[in-house]
């Protein structure tokens, strides 16, 4: 099965071509989906109508939460440093627990509210404008190098393929940009159907092809682990080193509530129909981390099948797998699973943070009187905007300071946590201690990410970049006489967070008011906002018509039953 | 419509144009929204057909048509507090332009009928948004109208503590009073502002912003922007930041199923606190306990222990977080 090197790569390209193709013009049929009789509202742009249900949603969040970039760089990183690099699988299986209610909450006061984003949240629940303000900024500043990731991500396809990642890659982010403008988020939830049915075809034949040539997952094993032993560095192995664990599981748990701050994910959720589409999404999606695990484990098969990258790009360490282990038609699938599987993301990403641009910095600061058809306009020129930004740094820059950037961009939207999450449950930091803890969060993570130098080079002792070399901060500087690192984001959190708890009773003490909490506790427990949605015309048209009276009868005896428990 | 103490429960502008019986049709439904145990209605004889079988059959409410209503009606006001059986006058006049009565003093009060779930989903739907006018005037003075594509008319919705009924704008500004027998002359607290600045209104999807004889769509959700300009506030008369309008961080609503959950006082018991919940922390825990598993054997189909085990927890994950979804799951 193994690939000859300098093959024609024809079919290929064509397979991945002919889906791209098909998946371009999805995009802009998206638009016609369930189509509304007004798109130019920010809901609907913005938010697909608000009305996916669970399949839908599934496919969104999966598409959302697993990005090209994991499907790529994960394996990449097991390839590199074995056991290290699977921190990806223990962090996407603890972040559905850990956000099964908050995720809930989020969408019922968001729904009772109209937000779009977690800052205008941010805002209502804490009254302070300013503390919206740097919330917005933060996510926006961290998802921008997010969207530049999924583009590292096509690139490496698009090298092994043998096209030329510069214009190739402008023609991808032009059609994504395109249909993003046209459609919204109907377009990725579409799309995201195609990017599921390629990866998990992908997977499927990784795994026949591993279990069914060789020796199997055990050959790979052995030959991962030589590869280890004979390395210097100190840090790679099939197991963890002892100083490495607690970096492994910071770096877990900071993902996994990072990953609940992204303006990207708050949007996939805020796209489900009700409470219990999100919830039966957060029940089915630790089922895809499976997924996630086999491609993060076809690091190892790429070891033991003598994988080169391209180049220096070690990225590029799973297209050339399949390029190798494949037929040409399954590794075409392969490619465009991969290709596909940037756009989605991206997409959402590029909404998300246009929402975060229109609600919470054009509407207050440029046009506090703009009208929906104007937001909408808006979030899909900063759309637009954001992608292209993010084209610039991979074109213009280089591919490492992307993933530096998305780094940092991980550190930094960590500090929103006080606000946005423990706002979802309380109330009581003050305004301003959340302020200033943000801002403390902000300096000292970047300034933890200043001290780390990159560590490489044949004998791995190699300083090769004196700053932002990685996340996992020494103990040692702080005086401990340890080997242990810890993951900066969670410590700049933690710091964050003690200055926020400090400074709330001070400022109550100094009698500085708080903001005026605009949410009620009901609001987070309310459902299935759309329904009034759709009644009103209802109502106001006459009595519902055949199709619509069960859903009637059902509101009612909903109503009596409400009564009821009042009355008890 | 006002309860059976005068006190106005929701509020309906239109055009002259629109006809009454048609109107009244939304107004029930927003009352019923917001008001669920209000089961009985009394209006004078303008509202009687169609309506009322509407009612019944779609709101199950029950119109009782009254010859003349008599003005003020005395009946048991009975929302949550009083007694189970709800009674309602419903007032419902054919009229021009009305001025409305600014939120008086009664925070509660105001908020009770102001904010309930009602009004932000119908706003949500799209058809009403609520902006804040000048005491006193007039109804093309409210600046946020919104109107549906079935409702050509200009719509504003109030809600606000009134024991006199309705002023007619005519007349100019009538005097406010709250339950307490406080008056204010009609502008004393200046500037306009917005009266409920909760409501943040999303035109629905199958509407149309626009309004007869306004050339520009309203901005919406104005109110709620202001709200929250803090320093823009008018300052309150008591010069605390947390004046009489101002809304307290806790209250509650008594049409709220947290009104129970919650009692009168103490610390409330969040709605969806759940038992079940603890159970998320074990898969939670176990992939983060690296000691746990960082070990290569048993192996499993050729994987070492350390990498099969992390996979095979995302099904672990999979069904606690199901069992959990399962248990607390609220019935319909």
């Amino acid at each position: 099965v193994t690939g000859v090197p300098g093959v024609n790569h024809s079919l290929e390209l064509w397979i991945f071509l002919s889906i791209f193709a098909l998946v371009t013009v999805m995009g802009f049929a998206a638009a016609r989906w369930h189509r509304p009789t007004d798109i130019h509202t920010l809901a609907e742009w913005g938010l697909g109508g608000k009305a996916f249900g669970n399949w839908v949603t599934f496919f969104l969040l999966s598409g959302d939460v697993y990005t090209a970039y994991t499907f790529v760089a994960v394996p990449a990183l097991v390839y590199g440093v074995g056991s290290a690099g699977f921190f990806a699988v223990p962090y996407v299986i603890a972040v559905y627990p850990l956000l099964f209610v908050p995720l809930v909450r989020f969408w019922s006061v968001s729904h009772m509210h109209g937000f779009v984003t977690s800052a205008e949240f941010v805002e209502a629940r804490f009254g302070s404008r300013p503390l919206s303000l740097l919330v917005a900024i933060t996510g926006i500043v961290a998802t921008m190098p997010y969207i530049a990731l999924q583009l590292v991500g096509i690139e490496s396809v698009l090298k092994v393929v043998g096209l030329r990642p510069g214009w190739s890659l402008t023609i991808a982010f032009v059609v994504l940009a395109a249909f993003t403008f046209n459609s919204g988020l109907r377009a990725p939830a579409l799309i995201s159907i195609v990017k599921n049915v390629l990866i998990i075809w992908t997977v499927l034949a990784a795994l026949v092809i591993v279990g069914t040539t060789g020796s199997g997952w055990s050959g790979v094993f052995s030959a991962a682990a030589a590869k280890f032993a004979a390395s210097p560095s100190k840090t790679d192995g099939l197991l963890l080193a002892p100083a490495s664990q607690l970096n492994y599981v910071t770096l877990a748990i900071g993902s996994a509530a990072a990953l609940f701050l992204y303006p990207h994910t708050l949007t996939g959720v805020l796209a489900a129909r009700n409470r219990s589409t999100v919830r039966t999404n957060i029940t089915a999606l630790p089922l895809y981390t499976f997924v996630l695990g086999i491609l993060a484990l076809l690091g190892f098969v790429a070891i033991s099948n003598g994988v080169k990258p391209v180049g220096t790009d070690v990225n590029t360490v799973v297209p050339e797998l399949f390029q190798q282990v494949f037929p040409p038609w399954c590794a075409g699938l392969a490619y465009a699973g991969i290709g596909v599987g940037a756009l989605v993301p991206a997409a959402i990403m590029s909404i998300g943070a246009a929402n975060m641009f229109t609600r919470n910095i054009y509407r207050p600061y440029i046009r506090p009187d703009a009208t929906e058809e104007q937001e909408t306009r808006v979030s899909r020129f900063a759309s637009l905007l954001v992608k292209l930004g993010a084209v610039l740094v991979i074109l213009a820059i280089n591919t490492q300071f992307a993933i530096d950037l998305q780094l940092i961009g991980g550190v930094i939207i960590l500090q929103t946590l006080p606000a946005v999450a423990i706002g979802l449950y309380t109330a009581w930091l003050h305004r301003w201690a959340l302020i200033a803890g943000l801002i403390t969060g902000l300096t000292t993570g970047l300034l933890m990410l200043y001290q780390i130098p990159r560590i490489g080079g044949p004998d791995a002792k190699t300083v090769l970049r004196a700053h932002f070399g990685g996340s996992a901060w020494p103990l040692a500087h702080l005086g401990l006489s340890t080997k242990a690192s810890v993951y900066v984001g969670l410590l700049a959190l933690l710091i964050n967070l003690l200055v926020a708890a400090v400074a709330t009773p001070l400022l109550r003490a100094m009698g500085i008011p708080d903001g005026r909490d605009r949410t009620r506790p009901v609001d987070y427990v309310a459902d299935e906002g759309g329904k009034e949605l759709h009644r009103l015309t209802e109502i106001i048209d006459g009595a519902p018509s055949h199709g619509e009276e069960e859903e009637v009868s059902n509101w009612r005896s909903g109503i009596r039953a409400g009564s009821q428990a009042r009355l008890r | 419509v006002v309860d059976t103490c005068g006190l106005l429960l929701v509020v309906l502008v239109t055009g002259a144009h629109a006809q009454t019986r048609d109107a009244a049709r939304l107004l029930l439904w927003a009352l019923r929204t917001c008001f669920p145990t209000v089961r009985l209605l009394w209006a004078d004889g303008g509202y009687s057909g169609q309506l009322v079988d509407w009612a019944t059959t779609a709101l199950t409410l029950t119109v009782q048509i009254v010859r003349k209503l008599a003005w003020p009606v005395i009946f048991r006001r009975a929302h949550g507090f009083h007694s189970a059986e709800s009674a309602l006058a419903l007032v419902m006049l054919p009229c021009g332009p009305i001025t409305l009565q600014l939120p008086n003093e009664r925070t509660s009060n105001r908020r009770e009928f102001a904010s309930p779930t009602g009004w932000r989903s119908l706003a949500r739907g799209g058809s009403i948004s609520t902006e804040g006018s000048m005491p006193g005037a007039r109804t093309e003075d409210a600046r946020t109208v919104v109107t549906g594509t079935a409702w050509p008319t200009r719509l504003s919705t109030y809600g606000g503590g009134m024991d006199k009924g309705p002023s007619w704008g005519d007349r100019g500004p009538a005097p406010r009073s709250d339950v307490d027998g406080r008056f204010y002359a009609g502008g004393e607290r200046g500037r306009s502002r917005p009266m409920y600045p909760g409501t943040a209104a999303a035109p629905p999807p199958g509407s149309t912003v626009s309004a007869p004889g306004a050339g520009q769509p309203p901005p919406h959700n104005v109110g709620y922007r202001q709200s929250v300009r803090g320093t823009d506030r008018p300052a309150p008369p008591a010069s605390s930041e947390r004046g009489p309008w101002f809304e307290p961080r806790e209250y509650r609503e008594p049409s709220s199923p947290d009104h129970l959950a919650t009692g009168t006082t103490g610390r409330a018991r969040r709605l969806d606190a759940s038992g079940w919940h603890w159970l998320l922390i074990v898969p939670i825990a176990l992939p983060l306990s690296v000691p746990l598993y960082n070990r290569l054997s048993p192996t499993a189909f050729g994987l070492p222990f350390f990498y099969w085990w992390q996979l095979g927890l995302s099904v672990v994950a999979t069904t606690v977080i199901g069992i959990v979804h399962a248990a607390t799951r609220t019935r319909r």
